[in-house]
């Protein structure tokens, strides 16, 4: 038997949010990869699903997608620089400047989706 | 008493692989003094509530490192932690995580010391010995500085989630070990050392957590020295 209890501080929730985001990422790939697929199939079968897409969760979904692909971004650039042995003890800072400027771009980006589209 | 800071309940992980099917958590209200460490209270609560509690402990100096436990969720040593830089009057206590239990608050350190020994802790020297001890520049010396203060108390391996996934994962301890040895300018052990730590078991395992910078009680950062350590791999591979 061995424990596992311990307290979740900054770094370990960068790392679970830029795995969940990898995942999430995979996910939209496979996805795209099939919607595209459907050009062969002629312009009518593409067009139905671009208008299947377009319904209120898919928009969600794209904002989704924003955050997931500006979170995996930035927090990977920050990772990069802290690999270099760079700002190592600013790691807790760090995040939540990630964490900031994702959650401003997000909000500024899901809007231009929703209210654009 | 003025010096008095009053009733303070421990919460203890407990468990006894001979007789208890699982662990549970058993409650103790300790009267805490101004300057009670959490060694303090546990030995007064093995002294007089109950005998049978099992932890480590030896140096009460914050150098041994035998008491590492896990006090509020983040690994710290009983010794060297004073109850009134907690917060709250509720203290948790449960054993190192990620290492196997053996009774109550003491884990078994085994794979924590051979990943240390797979390291080659010491000065490996090919040429000579000479007559004289090996003198160092100061600058060199303050490279390693930080990494040579290590206690072994096992903190930082134990709060690392890779370690918990996969043990046999070198560990923030041994790969700071590592580095003292490998940046020190007396060692000629380099390339063998480097060959260890650059493994998928190795530094190349680190993730990046930053546990193990936020559990050391002697405030050291392995995760520089894992850096440092990715830096030379990538140099001894190109």
């Amino acid at each position: 038997m061995r424990s596992y209890r311990y307290r979740w501080g900054e770094g370990l929730w960068s790392h679970l949010f830029h795995r969940i985001s990898g995942v999430a990422l995979i996910v939209y790939l496979s996805m795209h990869i099939w919607v595209i697929h459907h050009l062969q199939h002629g312009q009518t079968a593409y067009d139905e699903l671009m208008n299947f897409l377009g319904n209120p969760l898919f928009r969600m979904g794209e904002v989704m997608l924003l955050a997931a692909i500006l979170f995996h971004g930035l927090n990977g650039l920050r990772l990069v620089v802290m690999d270099a042995g760079l700002g190592i003890r600013k790691q807790r800072a760090t995040f939540w400047v990630v964490f900031v400027v994702c959650a401003i771009l997000v909000l500024v980006g899901g809007l231009v989706l929703l209210i654009g589209s | 008493m003025a010096d008095t800071l009053g009733l303070y309940t421990f919460k203890i992980f407990r468990y006894n692989p001979d007789k208890d099917p699982k662990s549970r958590y058993d409650t103790f209200a300790v009267e805490v003094r101004q300057g009670m460490t959490i060694l303090d209270c546990l030995q007064k609560i093995k002294g007089s509530l109950d005998g049978t509690l099992s932890f480590r402990r030896s140096c009460r100096s914050a150098i041994c490192g035998s008491c590492a436990m896990n006090i509020n969720g983040k690994n710290d040593l009983a010794c060297h932690l004073q109850v009134s830089r907690l917060r709250g009057r509720t203290i948790t206590i449960n054993p190192l995580p990620g290492y196997p239990l053996i009774k109550d608050l003491v884990v078994d350190m085994g794979e924590f010391y051979r990943h240390i020994a797979a390291v080659m802790p010491w000065l490996v020297r090919r040429s000579p010995c000479p007559d004289r001890e090996l003198l160092q520049f100061p600058a060199d010396r303050d490279r390693i500085d930080s990494a040579v203060n290590c206690i072994l108390c096992g903190s930082c391996t134990s709060s690392c989630p890779q370690f918990w996934f996969n043990p046999r994962y070198l560990g923030p301890a041994a790969l700071l070990k590592a580095y003292r040895f490998i940046f020190d300018s007396r060692d000629e052990g380099r390339d063998e050392r480097l060959a260890i730590v650059d493994d998928r078991y190795g530094v190349w395992r680190c993730r990046t957590v930053f546990n193990c910078d936020e559990a050391c009680p002697k405030k050291l950062h392995p995760n520089e020295a894992i850096a440092g350590l990715k830096i030379e791999a990538l140099k001894r591979s190109v």
